[in-house]
């Protein structure tokens, strides 16, 4: 997917990159068949990496290489190309899709059909309810479907159990209009999330402080002295800040913490890290860890309720970061979660009257993300 | 030797069998010949001019009536040989061909009555949601949503430097209930339900947000639409239905 060579296994030069970046602006991030953010062996100081992952090739039961595979260690790579003097192919945005085959949107937990129709329209077929009798006879009979026991039942297996009930892309146009949607996608001004509506903003600039903020006008204000998400900030006279602003789809759970995401390269070795910059209920965040206080928020799974009132509606601060240094090419993107909520496999065997199987998660914590903003250092 | 030819069996039959051999030859021409005649031409023409949206070039012509003649010479082949027999795909097709034949005559205009009565027999597809068209002042708290509360009272107020800066425009228009829970929540969206048109600033109502004042501008009650108004949905449906019949029918 973001490999380093082209097609005849020459290394990239600034052609191919140019070019690649110019036809391909976009990542989709998120879809039915996983999201691709990043991966817990790429990302191992990430808690919320382990999200959704498909680890299977598609229309295989070969296992995927994380590598080259996930949009975050790319925009990496894209910054170590960068390093050795080569154009960025990989400065790209975020949107998510469905990607579902049926001529609708199954991104929500709660009442999902999956993706291809007839071999995947129930939870047996899904591998989310037990296989039982002779339905199960025949399938083993047949061999046509892979058969797996998990804590004593027997459970239809393959790809579809690890496929997500997600996702939306969604633009910051000044109208609803095809132009204006379509510059938006151009000039990367989009976001993604995993099914709910939530709304995410991110800019960066110079300055920004509470005051600013709480500005009835902030928003006319930082397009006039900032820039927002999918765009490059050049480096000024002092650390940028950034203001970094979401709030719940009211259909959905309430919103648990606001983070971003930092990555940058020394000399093409590869860093990152996960900064929360909001909590919700009042939560601090510890200035090692960079991590929000417990607010408690679970489900039961007896009946898919969540814990209530825990969970703000709305998240919104400014940041700047703690480790910035003006040398170093840096993107930067906001990350914004839900509350704990049931995954769509624990939903299929609450309703089917069976346990949710234990090698599946359980819940999920839904997640919008915003399209980076690129650091450029002064000497560029 | 001539009459003793007319007496000979095998003479007669010979003669009787070109005769028939001369007369189908004459009605039929040569089986295996192609015409590629002017109908012909024209229509790979239209077809070209239908996907490509221009006119073919004498280059493009050519190739085309090469496949073309090709295609025919194939065709023939296959149908000599029998094999559009007992093929599923082709019977498939056939049966197709005739459903379409079948919904084209049902696109016929209806009556004036008849398309009246479907329309009140399905009026529930028709129903139009209640829409609302509002402007909104937000607030994060209740109680500097109530600080304003004099202020706009006071007739002709300029309210655009009031409130607080949220996710949401200031002015809605012709947004349904369901449109408006998903942007604020149940909450707001039914109460909306409560207020009265007019100029003045009715609230604070809460959303899952805050605190909003509302001045609902119009409100456009739950209704039937006149037929004349979406005339042309009802009957494309009503064609859409007619030729469904028709093809369960036949099918």
């Amino acid at each position: 997917m973001f490999k380093l060579v082209d097609w005849a296994e020459n290394p990239f030069d600034d052609r191919y990159a140019d070019k690649r970046i110019r036809n391909e602006p976009l990542v989709e991030i998120t879809q039915i068949k996983g999201t691709s953010e990043t991966h817990p062996a790429l990302s191992d100081s990430d808690e919320w990496a382990d999200f959704e992952i498909m680890p299977f090739r598609v229309a295989t039961n070969l296992p995927s290489e994380p590598k080259g595979s996930y949009a975050r260690d790319a925009l990496l790579n894209g910054l170590a190309l960068q390093d050795k003097g080569i154009s960025n192919p990989y400065k790209f945005g975020f949107i998510g899709s469905s990607d579902t085959h049926t001529g609708a949107t199954s991104d929500d937990e709660s009442n999902y059909f999956s993706k291809v129709g007839l071999l995947d329209s129930n939870g047996i077929l899904r591998g989310a309810v037990p296989i039982t009798g002779e339905a199960a006879a025949r399938v083993k009979e047949a061999g046509r479907v892979n058969i797996v026991e998990v804590d004593g039942s027997d459970y239809v297996t393959g790809a579809f159990e690890t496929w997500g009930a997600s996702g939306l892309a969604a633009v910051w146009a000044e109208e609803n209009t095809r132009e204006a949607i379509y510059d938006a996608f151009r000039r990367k001004e989009t976001f993604a999330t995993s099914g709910p509506r939530m709304k995410l903003r991110f800019f960066a600039g110079y300055g920004f402080d509470e005051a600013f903020l709480n500005d009835r006008a902030m928003i006319a204000n930082v397009y006039a002295q900032g820039v927002p998400m999918g765009s490059d900030l050049l480096a000024g006279d002092e650390a940028p800040s950034f203001i970094v602003w979401g709030i719940q789809d009211p259909r959905s759970a309430k919103l648990q913490r606001l983070q971003i995401v930092k990555g940058w390269t020394t000399d093409g070795e590869h860093h990152e890290q996960v900064y929360d910059v909001a909590c919700s209920d009042g939560g601090t965040i510890n200035a090692q860890t960079h991590r929000c206080e417990d607010n408690g928020a679970s489900v039961d799974l007896a009946d898919c309720s969540i814990t209530a009132n825990v969970g703000a509606a709305e998240l919104k601060t400014t940041w700047a970061d703690p480790d910035f240094d003006p040398a170093h090419r840096a993107f930067y993107y906001a990350r914004l979660l839900e509350n704990p909520t049931c995954r769509w496999s624990t939903w299929d065997a609450l309703r089917a009257g069976s346990k949710p199987r234990s090698d599946l998660k359980a819940t999920i914590q839904e997640r919008a993300w915003s399209s980076p903003i690129w650091f450029i250092p002064g000497s560029e | 030797m001539f009459l003793t030819s007319l007496k000979s069996h095998l003479f007669w039959f010979l003669a009787v069998g070109f005769f028939i051999f001369w007369i189908d030859a004459s009605l039929n021409g040569d089986q295996d010949e192609i015409v590629v005649d002017e109908a012909v031409i024209a229509r790979i023409k239209s077809l070209w001019q239908t996907q490509m949206k221009r006119e073919t070039n004498s280059d493009e012509l050519e190739n085309l009536l090469a496949k073309w003649i090709e295609e025919e010479i194939l065709y023939r082949e296959a149908q000599k040989l029998g094999l559009a027999n007992d093929d599923y795909i082709i019977r498939r097709r056939l049966v197709q061909k005739l459903n379409f034949i079948a919904e084209q005559s049902a696109s016929k205009e209806p009556d004036k009555e008849v398309l009246a009565a479907y329309y009140l027999d399905h009026a529930q597809t028709y129903h139009v949601e209640a829409r609302y068209s509002f402007a909104q002042i937000y607030f994060r708290t209740h109680q500097a949503a109530r600080r304003i509360s004099a202020q706009l009272q006071e007739p002709g107020v300029d309210t655009s430097s009031l409130g607080e800066a949220g996710m949401f425009p200031s002015e809605y228009s012709k947004r349904t209930g369901r449109e408006l829970a998903g942007v604020f929540g149940d909450a707001l969206a039914s109460a909306l339900k409560s207020l009265q048109p007019g100029e003045h600033w009715q609230g604070p109502l809460q959303s899952e947000f805050g605190w909003h004042w509302i001045r609902m501008d119009t409100y456009i009650a739950p209704h039937l639409p006149a037929l004349e108004t979406t005339r042309q949905r009802v009957l494309s449906d009503y064609q859409f239905q007619w030729a469904d019949v028709q093809a369960g029918g036949l099918g």
